[in-house]
């Protein structure tokens, strides 16, 4: 309950303020507790949130202004110098660190807008032309290395150039808040801060959103004391992890959350769970952006005072189950996934709008948010805080949900690397099943050839044994002919041996008639030889007889 | 998680799941915004985690009520987007005419639909801000450069060409012939000036098929079939979108 008469407990703060918070804590926490829930003053949040988190730190600031300036004209001289960390001792950069130590100085003190965010960027831009010829005769001694340096530069300059242009991109937002921030002048700081955070944290950049979570810090401190208070909440509040790469803190705090609404508000878990509006849908801004998103200003300072005493991940989360406890019937009675999501995304501090706003309260909000015209309602701030102190979530059922989860991630994991083996050993497989296939295709054609060489082989088989069919009738023909030839070689032998004895007796007969004719006629031949002689003889004699003659007659 | 898309009474109209993907500031946001409200703002905020819009796209036949996911376009919230791609029957992956990086992003978001999305989810590719570009028809743009180095110095000459009237660097033929390649829907928009705005919305209603939104209608037992359909369709569903793409711009 808004209780506007109660009044701040001053000496509490400044001994939070000089004590230091845990000192204060242990003397008086139940005072505490009770003061942070009634809110933090305005005039002193800004100071108050620092010592919670314990962010103040010289060095960072220092780191910070270095930071912020890079790329710009006066970072140019530095670009020399290594690193850029200790710039040389230029007037230039003196002159500089004077203004910036009076611009925190004075900020500490503290005063609401007034932000040096000009103290950054003015009175530097002009480089001392002497500087610049030494650092020319330089050049010429190692020109080669500050060329190579020069180029590494460019591609620096490119990547630097192309941050500040996404991170302008989101500048220029609608949102009410950016207005707000635009008519305080605060551009400046945010897109310092933006720029600073991401060349600091080279894990996690510029992320979107971080724009909505600076500008709260930006409201109450100046930009430096903004940028360390982020460095912390991004580490010891681990606010990190919900920005780095695949956003583990998100998915995290998106399942705890899950797994408290069902806990605590298990039908409206289950009317969400069907219609299919997850946490994921509408919890996701609100994490990232510490519900600085879309929520009113009034309010998410408040959430922030929480966040910065208790630590982030109870307070996020028992605002998140607060706002849907406290929302609940509403939602229960909406069934149009678009109508849900809207009204998660937008409306749902609505119920903390104070209907008949105390002249107290409206101060106090009037504070930050009617004179930007922030605000257009006065919310019951107060009641939402002790609300959410109320929300009963033990560091024990987290520190069990967190293990799920991790048991889940890791059993994610688990399932994914055995999904890929799987699907490796399935690849295998299927280059396996393949070469077999083709294996079996080859094997087949062959079978095929087989096959069809055994057709023919059948076939041939079948005419060879047909002609050996043949031939054997042949054969047997020839046989049964051969067999039969003796015989009628003997036959025709005999007939012919007959025959010819036949004829030899035959010639033999003749031969013998012949030479009785050989003798008849040798006989005959003799006759007429004896008679030749004898005729002869006879011839002699009638020769001598005829000489005789002639003789005589010659003579 | 149930099926994503809550209708709860059965409705005349039936509903189709729609999800926005693309690099940051790509213009996504800003189409949803033309084509819901008729609207256009200068410097919209990023959006953080995702938002969800409906509109109703009336067709001669049909009235189609759009259930509009337009995501988180930073590389960052990468981890997010399967949630809202689940079941979604169509996806519209925008990049920037003027950024070639975008153009490379989309392609990404396009091979990763192909692989995790349902089977028969219609996808249009979208290049935006043609405003900024010198007409609205084909410009012989030149071959883009998409080298790290080159994109940045692209980005700072797209910053002087803008004046010039033309910052394009993403040639129409060069989309028109990877949306080709990949059967995807394609056009070129302003949600600054509205150009062809509704056309996207209109071709994507009639791209998807009757059967499909009927079913979507009794979810229960929709999200089964539906994925069973896509999954009978997957073949012919890329020929015909591949046919369709003639007519699209």
């Amino acid at each position: 309950m808004t209780d506007p008469a109660a009044p701040v407990d001053w000496d509490l703060w400044q001994s939070v303020v000089y004590e230091g918070p845990s000192a204060v804590a242990r003397t008086s926490a139940e005072e505490l507790s009770v003061a942070i829930a009634s809110g933090i003053p305005s005039a002193i949040r800004g100071v108050v949130w620092q010592v919670l988190a314990q962010s103040k730190n010289e060095e960072l600031e220092t780191v910070y202004r270095e930071l912020v300036v890079r790329g710009t004209d006066k970072d140019k001289d530095t670009m020399a110098v290594p690193n850029g960390h200790h710039p040389p001792s230029s007037t230039v950069n003196s002159n500089g660190k004077k203004k910036d130590s009076v611009a925190s100085s004075s900020s500490s003190i503290h005063s609401g807008h007034s932000t040096p965010a000009t103290s950054a960027t003015n009175g530097l831009t002009s480089p001392s032309p002497s500087q610049e010829k030494d650092t020319e005769s330089i050049m010429k001694l190692q020109a080669a290395m500050m060329a190579e340096r020069k180029k590494k530069a460019k591609e620096d300059a490119a990547a630097l150039q192309k941050l500040e242009k996404v991170i302008k991109k989101d500048l220029g937002a609608r949102t009410s808040y950016s207005k707000f921030a635009v008519a305080a002048g605060l551009q400046e700081g945010l897109f310092g801060v933006c720029k600073a955070y991401a060349l600091f944290d080279e894990g996690v950049g510029y992320a979107q959103g971080m724009n909505f979570l600076v500008m709260p810090l930006l409201f109450n401190m100046p930009e430096e004391e903004a940028f360390c208070l982020l460095v912390r909440l991004m580490n010891q509040y681990h606010l990190r992890e919900m920005f780095i790469q695949d956003m583990p803190g998100l998915h995290l705090h998106l399942y705890q959350f899950e797994r408290l609404l069902e806990d605590l508000e298990p039908a409206l878990y289950c009317h969400l769970h069907r219609r299919g509006v997850a946490p994921q849908l509408y919890a996701t801004q609100w994490f990232l952006t510490l519900f600085a998103y879309r929520f009113p200003l009034q309010l998410v300072l408040r959430v922030y005072d929480l966040i910065l005493s208790e630590g982030l991940e109870g307070a996020i989360l028992k605002f998140g189950i607060l706002l849907m406890q406290k929302n609940a019937e509403t939602l229960l009675g909406m069934n149009d996934m678009s109508g849900l999501t809207n009204f998660l995304k937008d409306r749902l501090f609505d119920v903390y709008i104070d209907q008949a706003p105390s002249s107290t309260s409206r101060l106090e909000s009037g504070f930050f948010g009617s004179s930007g015209g922030i605000d257009k309602e006065v919310y019951r701030a107060d009641l939402l805080v002790q609300d959410a102190c109320a929300v009963k979530i033990t560091p024990e059922v987290l520190k069990s949900y967190t293990a799920e989860w991790e048991e889940k991630q890791r059993a994610e994991k688990e399932r994914e690397a055995e999904l890929e083996s799987l699907r490796t050993a399935n690849a295998s497989l299927a280059l396996k099943v393949r070469s077999l296939e083709e294996r079996t295709e080859k094997s087949d054609t062959e079978h095929v050839q087989m096959a069809s060489e055994l057709v023919r082989t059948k076939v041939e088989n079948q005419e060879l044994q047909d002609s050996v069919e043949s031939l054997k009738g042949q054969v047997e023909e020839l046989r049964n002919m051969v067999e039969r030839q003796p015989e009628e070689v003997e036959k025709r032998l005999k007939e012919e041996m007959d025959r010819i004895m036949k004829r030899n007796v035959e010639v033999q007969n003749e031969n013998r008639s012949l030479e009785e004719q050989m003798a008849d006629m040798e006989k005959t031949l003799v006759e007429t030889k004896m008679q030749n002689a004898e005729i002869s003889s006879e011839h002699d004699n009638l020769k001598q007889k005829w000489n005789d003659l002639r003789r005589a007659i010659e003579a | 998680m149930a099926d994503s898309a809550g209708a709860a009474p059965p409705k005349p109209s039936s509903s189709v799941k729609l999800v926005l993907l693309g690099e940051a500031a790509v213009g996504k946001s800003s189409l949803v915004l033309r084509f819901v409200n008729n609207d256009f703002q200068e410097n919209k905020e990023p959006t953080i985690g995702a938002a969800f819009l409906t509109q109703k796209s009336h067709l001669p036949h049909r009235t189609i009520k759009f259930e509009i996911w337009d995501t988180a376009g930073q590389e960052r919230f990468a981890s997010l987007a399967p949630m809202y791609y689940r079941n979604a029957q169509s996806a519209l992956v925008v990049y920037d005419l003027t950024k070639p990086t975008s153009f490379v992003k989309a392609k990404h978001w396009v091979a990763e639909l192909q692989r995790q999305a349902s089977p028969g989810i219609v996808i249009a590719l979208v290049g935006n801000k043609l405003d900024l570009t010198n007409e609205s028809s084909d410009t012989s743009g030149t071959p883009s450069t998409t080298t790290t180095e080159g994109a940045a110095e692209g980005e700072e000459n797209a910053d002087a060409a803008e004046e010039n009237g033309d910052a394009r660097k993403i040639s129409t033929k060069e989309g028109r012939e990877y949306a080709e390649e990949e059967g995807l829907l394609f056009f070129e928009t302003s949600a600054k000036s509205g150009v062809n705005v509704q056309g996207v919305f209109t071709a994507i209603a009639n791209a998807i098929p009757e059967t499909q939104m009927k079913t979507s209608k009794t979810q229960a037992a929709g999200g089964g079939t539906q994925t069973a359909l896509g999954a009978e369709r997957v073949n012919l569903n890329k020929r015909a979108e591949g046919a369709k793409e003639g007519c699209a711009c």
